[in-house]
């Protein structure tokens, strides 16, 4: 119904928009509620239109102000504040579908950005391949090996208690490694709050190939029926504990 | 195929048990809380948690490039992955192989904790049959799962660990997640009534069980009956307490005395399972 406009539109609709009225709302006689940039206006049977200040951001004053000059053009109390009662509704509607959609802008945005990290670790590791060229799986194991003493000794040194952790999540990531491996796994990291079970995670967001959401609803399980082990990751991670959502 | 790793503080209870009836499964990873001394927590607070974490990710990501240059990787053409040959499939026939495999050990210990695994999380229910005193349990019959599937799975498990420790053959130092793993999965209080009767080698008695958990002595039974309807451990009654104060006692099976051995206490590396559930719940009531 609404179609909201950019960010840079301070509290106004920043387009013109047409509220689709109830026909209670027809019935006490209104015929058409508009927003036109920064103002509301209302048009009522027999009456001048009424044109009030809208802001998105500032409802009640928005209300307030309407119901004011609704009365003050001559109509009647009881019929301003059902008006009043109505849009309010519509408005918060309208508030929670723009928060969505700046939800997912966001998300969309977060995505693009892991994926442009993505590409670059891909070049990277393309032109660490053409730089060391062709060598030995002796000399690669040594070279591993000190990347290794390196990467534990910065973890016990930095964030001891990350170790056990990380060390599940990059084995649970190297499955994905190995040739004719076909069983998907899924694994849960437990812990109390604040004992790093999520870094690991957040860290290898912008790896390759990996897709990384911290936003679980009821949406995402309707979404994925065919992996029943990811339902209940949904459900676990969304913090539910209902048995239909779990058996939907 | 895909693969997922998730994060959350533990699992209701009723999830849990839910659980048990899908085909596919969870793994679990409980980890332990860190008792820092004052020093150990001055310093943490003196000390940047960004800056920390941004020198971890570099030295992490270096490592992780480094795994995906790895000479036999190939690139696979259906998902684009950099993939390894794992060394036992190799034929005994194929030229190339370097006669590198499994440790067959290692496997044994893998197939010897799906096993365990198989009771930890099955599902068993039980309930009162006698009187208002509840001195005896019925039950259904359990829902126990194949092992075999756990057994890939776990063997994946320590493939993966494995493959990051630049192997493509599993030794006995990839056993050590795959113990973490296996405890963390099962239900955590069985998981810890096993401890207990590694702790007593293997035999533990009512009122062993009324003591450790802080129960009433049905409680304590009820949960015997389920041990043994999950074929982790026999009974028999006795011949100790009067009537009124019945003694039973549960013994481990004889499959699974291998738990009981020094050679498995060193592939735990001291690993308890963390029970967070008192942290989920205060978490829900504040946010009721």
């Amino acid at each position: 119904m609404v179609v909201f406009g950019g960010d840079n539109n301070r509290g106004g609709m920043g387009k013109y928009v047409e509220i689709d009225l109830s026909d209670e709302i027809h019935d006490l006689g209104f015929t058409k509620v508009s927003i036109h940039e920064k103002n509301i206006v209302i048009l009522f049977q027999g009456k001048y239109p009424v044109v009030s200040t809208f802001r998105m951001d500032e409802i009640e004053r928005t209300t307030k102000g309407l119901e004011k000059k609704m009365i003050t053009n001559g109509i009647a109390s009881e019929s301003a504040q059902r008006l009043i009662y109505f849009l309010t509704t519509e408005f918060l509607g309208m508030l929670e579908d723009e928060r969505k959609r700046r939800e997912e802008a966001a998300a969309l945005s977060s995505q693009n950005g892991s994926s442009r990290e993505a590409d670059k670790i891909e070049e990277e590791i393309n032109k660490d391949k053409s730089e060391v060229g062709k060598i030995s799986l002796e000399e690669w194991e040594k070279v591993r090996r000190e990347k290794y003493v390196m990467l534990k000794n910065t973890v016990d040194s930095s964030l001891p208690s990350l170790w056990l952790p990380l060390e599940f999540t990059l084995s649970v990531k190297s499955i994905m490694n190995i040739k004719k491996i076909t069983l998907p796994f899924a694994g849960i990291i437990l812990g109390a709050p604040s004992t790093l079970k999520t870094v690991s995670l957040i860290m290898l967001r912008v790896w390759p190939q990996t897709f990384y959401t911290d936003s679980f609803t009821p949406k995402s399980i309707v979404f994925l029926p065919e992996f029943s082990m990811v339902m209940a990751m949904s459900a676990i991670l969304a913090g539910m504990d209902n048995e239909a959502t779990l058996k939907r | 195929m895909f693969t997922l790793v998730g994060a959350s503080v533990d699992i209701p209870y009723k999830v849990y048990k839910l659980l048990g009836y899908l085909g596919p499964k969870l793994y679990f990873l409980r980890i332990p809380k860190t008792d820092k001394d004052e020093d150990a927590s001055l310093k943490e607070l003196r000390e940047d948690f960004g800056e920390k974490r941004a020198k971890v990710e570099a030295a992490l990501f270096q490592y992780l490039k480094w795994l995906e240059i790895r000479p036999d990787m190939e690139i696979d053409k259906g998902s684009s992955l950099p993939k390894v040959e794992w060394a036992s499939y190799h034929s005994s026939s194929n030229e190339n192989s370097n006669n590198v495999k499994d440790e067959e050990i290692a496997e044994k210990y893998i197939v010897r904790l799906a096993k365990l695994l198989a009771r930890l999380r099955g599902v068993a229910l039980t309930w009162e049959t006698q009187g208002s005193q509840g001195s005896e349990y019925s039950y259904t019959q359990p829902i126990i799962e194949d092992p075999s599937r756990a057994a890939t799975q776990l063997q994946n498990l320590a493939r993966g660990h494995a493959l990051l420790h630049g192997r493509n053959y599993i030794t006995k130092e990839d056993i050590p997640i795959v113990v973490k793993t296996v405890l963390s999965t099962g239900v955590v209080e069985r998981v810890s009534i096993f401890d207990k009767l590694l702790r007593e080698e293997g035999t533990l008695s009512t009122s062993d069980i009324v003591a450790f958990l802080n129960v009433s002595a049905n409680t304590a039974k009820r949960t015997m009956v389920e041990l043994v309807v999950l074929g982790l451990v026999n009974t028999n009654e006795s011949n100790e307490g009067t009537p009124y104060n019945e003694q039973k006692k549960i013994y481990l099976k004889d499959e699974f005395k291998w738990f009981t051995t020094n050679e498995f206490k060193k592939l735990r590396e001291d690993f308890v399972p963390e029970d967070n559930h008192d942290e989920m719940n205060r978490g829900e009531q504040k946010n009721d």
